[in-house]
């Protein structure tokens, strides 16, 4: 059950994208997605409440370092950049689901979040994730990244 | 007036965040101090002259709520400042801080003017 559109997803994203991150995305159909990567980083929120669910966000390990640096001020071969990649991967997936949130519930409803987890993927790992309905395709600086919410009632 | 800045999260990207958008706010800073918890926090406050406290909700060891609680429990903190920057955003949660004795609260992702606005608002003068 959600009660979040993808169109409404990724408008959501796109604005949290770039002011955390100052990075921009698109939204591609799933048959378009191509990867030479073959690791993948997924971080995942769950979130209780009136509600409950997981919002998870995988991209190929490389896209991190971008991430990471562009949140730091750094270039992403920077030591800095390499030593807080995952963690500034799980910071905008916590900083994404705070408005996913209030943006499908309204600011009365409250959730408490969990603790964002990184795991790697493999590809294989990474195309079925990509099958999943939830989920929806994206391009981040031309890099593919997969976004999906999962929401249900308690 | 220079101020002495807590910052209180255990990621070290909300640090790194939150340096670069005090400098590009052009906050004047005497000295900024790094805690990863609340208990990390309160050694800090007891040895140091703290002007303002910036504090995220969840952490490991001590969270916010029992740092502000401990801070407001203490003569000699309770006159501090604070100020929580989360990614929740629910009214229950604000009112829930704000009845503990937060001064404000800032939604993430944040911007350099709602820093400087805040700190304006809540140290009672041009701080930027």
């Amino acid at each position: 059950m959600s009660k979040i559109s993808h169109e409404r997803l990724f408008e959501l994203f796109e604005s949290v994208l770039e002011q955390y991150s100052f990075m921009f995305c698109e939204i591609i159909p799933k048959d378009e997605v191509q990867t030479e990567s073959t690791q993948f980083v997924r971080s995942k929120l769950e979130f209780q409440g009136p509600y409950q669910g997981h919002l998870s966000l995988i991209v190929p390990d490389a896209l991190c370092l971008e991430i990471a640096g562009n949140v730091l001020g750094t270039e992403p071969d920077d030591e800095d950049a390499a030593e807080n990649a995952r963690d500034a991967l799980n910071e905008l997936v916590n900083v994404f689901l705070g408005h996913v949130l209030t943006d499908a519930f309204g600011p009365e409803m409250d959730f408490e979040f969990g603790v964002p987890e990184c795991e790697y993927l493999d590809e294989p790992e990474w195309n079925i994730h990509l099958r999943n309905p939830d989920a929806i395709a994206l391009t981040l600086e031309d890099t593919p990244a997969i976004l999906s919410l999962e929401v249900n009632a308690t | 007036m220079s101020l002495n800045l807590l910052v209180v999260d255990d990621s070290r990207v909300v640090h790194g965040v939150i340096a670069k958008t005090l400098e590009l706010a052009e906050v004047d800073i005497n000295q900024r101090f790094d805690a990863s918890n609340g208990q990390e926090a309160l050694e800090i406050l007891n040895a140091n002259t703290i002007d303002l406290v910036f504090s995220d909700i969840h952490m490991p060891v001590m969270d916010g709520i029992e740092l502000i609680t401990s801070m407001k429990n203490n003569d000699n903190l309770k006159s501090i400042p604070v100020v929580v920057i989360s990614s929740e955003g629910g009214q229950k949660r604000v009112n829930e801080l704000k009845s503990l004795g937060i001064n404000q609260f800032i939604r993430k992702p944040f911007t350099p003017e709602e820093i400087r606005a805040v700190i304006n608002e809540v140290m009672g003068g041009e701080h930027v």
